[in-house]
């Protein structure tokens, strides 16, 4: 008999390959206005959209590797470029630069994105023909003759638009007031890189799912990293109901969820208990992609001598509804929590997120089938002097069980491979935190691999500099009827 | 290592003279306790910051390190630290530092 | 052990954190009592 119990009904990843568009990562733009000939380094390390989808870590995000084959296969991995699968992704596209470029102008209601109209001559027809696009380039947006572009590039608070592989700029940012900094070019930029991805990924979810149209949609939860503002309010959203509009979800509304990187988990814990309550019935959870971290180890990777393989935007998209029978439930009594007396050291934060909560459900360690946390990509880490992340996370935490003799010690060094997963995640924080593993969790569930899925996430509030702390949350999924 | 954080130990090492001072790192891995290490002794290896080519010569220690941990109290050692030094690479951390020191 | 342990009494400190490693609030804690004063203290986050 339905109920109200909370599962997870479908999950979808997008992929904006977006080189051109790596320059405005916060770390290449201060880069580039130290170091203008830093820009023609840029460009050179930037690799094309085919290179991007025969790229391993990318076909995983996509679905169309299973992350197992990140084991197998040594690393690094940018050196090892795979043939392109031409099939279906099973969780969502790899969208190329200019469709969402032309996506940006299309998002934008204030017309401060404006198009060179050949440009759009090009790409409208492209627009059209493809599903996935059409629904959302159905208005001609503001468009400039190739003299009218000239002179807004003129204004010194204009953002030019490029495609990795032409010269002249496609379209131009505007400010959206002269006094806002809140405004400027570059966050609202910032915000419909955001606003384009995460509405990619809600569309690709729709796709992906039976059962839910765009007029299903009750409540949009974003979990994005942007802040969305005026002057006298900055981070006052609401970036998911921006997506819920975009994305054409006319009787849904939105809500954003803001807990630095950690945020998804929040919102798929808020978005279920909203499920469980009767207050929503279809609740999608999304996280649009991040373009200030575009590049931000591009200077590591430069070099080297490698790509600058920060070079797309990440989006995620989860739909929690009532339990069908079938989908994945959100055990909402295991939910882990990270308390202020806990601190910030690693270890302490895993104890309150894996450990407690496992023992609340008095399980064992051996009834966790898979814990993910921080799937950051270690091709880009690892040549950032930063290490591999994901390793590092479940050592870390092997460590912190064996001390609790949850585990022996003798199987901290085989911890990860027998419960974790190999980092693949772009460095888009947000996305990396557990969430992006959601369709594979699924996937994982749907055949039998996996009984149960913890998912860790975890934030670093100091960067803000209001707190001293670090949070973090974690979420168990389990197999309908276990 | 980041350029605020060069500049404000830039700053202190002026204002203070670097006997008065001491660095005390956290990093996770080699590369990143070597590369603070080097900046605060011989300058930013990355000739990124404000301390590119400044030798400042501080004492600098990786808190796993025998003499910062003999300093510690043992409690708060093993209550604070010895499950993130389980956890991490510390001796590869500690000798290579010690490497750096002998040059 | 026989190391000899490093004298932190009178001096200045700078505390370079890291989130995946030892972060600066641990280590102020950890080294709390030894008579150092914290001049700096920072936490980095690679990711």
């Amino acid at each position: 008999m339905p109920t109200n119990r909370p599962v997870i009904r479908g999950a979808a990843t997008a992929l904006a390959h977006t080189p051109g568009m790596v320059r405005y990562g916060s770390k290449p733009f201060r880069e580039a206005k130290a170091e203008p000939e830093f820009l023609a380094e840029l460009t050179r390390g930037l690799w094309s959209y085919d290179e991007a989808c025969r790229y391993l870590p990318n076909q995983v995000f996509i679905g169309s590797q299973a992350p197992a084959r990140l084991w197998e296969v040594e690393q690094p991995w940018f050196d090892k470029l795979a043939d392109a699968d031409g099939g279906e992704p099973p969780f969502g596209h790899i969208l190329e630069e200019r469709r969402f470029l032309a996506l940006l102008a299309c998002a934008d209601p204030f017309k401060h994105v404006l198009l060179r109209e050949r440009f759009w001559e090009e790409m409208g027809p492209v627009m059209e023909a493809a599903p996935l696009t059409a629904p959302l380039a159905s208005r001609t947006p503001a468009l400039l003759t190739d003299a009218q572009m000239d002179t807004e590039l003129e204004s010194p608070n204009s953002l030019p638009l490029f495609t990795a592989g032409e010269g002249a700029p496609v379209g131009v940012v505007k400010t959206g007031h002269s006094e806002d900094e809140a405004l400027s070019a570059s966050v609202l930029l910032e915000n419909l890189c955001c606003k384009v991805s995460g509405t990619l990924a809600v569309h690709e979810l729709l796709n992906h799912v039976d059962g839910l149209g765009l007029g299903d949609v009750d409540l949009v939860l974003s979990c994005s990293e942007e802040a969305v503002g005026d002057r006298y309010q900055r981070g006052g959203g609401n970036m998911a109901k921006a997506i819920a509009e975009f994305a054409g979800c006319d009787l849904g509304t939105g809500i954003d969820i803001k807990d630095f990187c950690a945020a998804p988990i929040p919102a798929m814990v808020i978005g279920a208990s909203l499920v469980e309550s009767g207050v929503f019935e279809n609740v999608v959870v999304v996280g649009g992609g991040s373009l200030p971290k575009l590049g931000m180890k591009s200077l590591y990777h430069l070099e080297q001598g490698i790509p600058v393989l920060e070079d797309a935007l990440s989006a995620v998209a989860v739909w929690i509804g009532r339990d069908d029978g079938k989908s994945p439930t959100v055990n909402l009594q295991a939910v882990g929590r990270h308390p202020v007396k806990a601190g910030a050291a690693l270890d302490k934060q895993f104890r309150e997120l894996v450990l407690e909560p496992l023992r609340r459900l008095e399980w064992g360690v051996d009834r966790l089938d898979r814990v993910v946390t921080e799937v950051h990509n270690p091709d880009i880490t690892v040549s950032a002097k930063a290490g591999d992340v994901a390793a590092r996370n479940y050592k870390m935490m092997a460590a912190m069980l064996a001390m609790a003799k949850e585990i022996d010690k003798s199987d901290i060094a085989g911890f990860a491979r027998a419960k974790g997963v190999c980092g693949y995640a772009p460095t888009q924080g947000h996305i990396a935190s557990g969430f992006v593993y959601v369709p594979h969790a699924l996937r994982e569930m749907a055949a039998g691999d996996i009984r149960n899925c913890m998912l860790v996430a975890r934030a670093s509030l100091f960067l803000g500099q209001m707190t001293e702390l670090t949070d973090g949350m974690s979420v168990l999924i389990e197999r309908n009827g276990e | 290592m980041d350029l605020e954080d060069q500049g404000r130990i830039k700053e202190l090492a002026e204002a203070h003279g670097k006997d008065d001072l001491v660095v005390l790192l956290g990093a996770p891995t080699t590369e990143s306790s070597q590369v603070q290490f080097e900046t605060v002794t011989t300058g930013d290896p990355s000739y990124a910051g404000p301390l590119a080519g400044v030798e400042l010569g501080l004492p600098a220690y990786h808190v796993f390190e025998p003499n910062v941990k003999a300093a510690i109290d043992p409690d708060q050692y093993a209550e604070n630290i010895e499950v993130l030094e389980m956890g991490l690479d510390a001796d590869a951390i500690v000798d290579a530092l010690a490497g750096m020191r002998a040059g | 052990m026989s190391a000899e342990p490093i004298t932190l009494n009178g001096k200045k400190l700078i505390i370079l954190g890291e989130r995946d490693g030892v972060p600066a609030p641990v280590i102020e804690q950890a080294i709390a009592g030894l008579g150092g004063e914290v001049a700096y203290a920072a936490t980095q986050c690679f990711v």
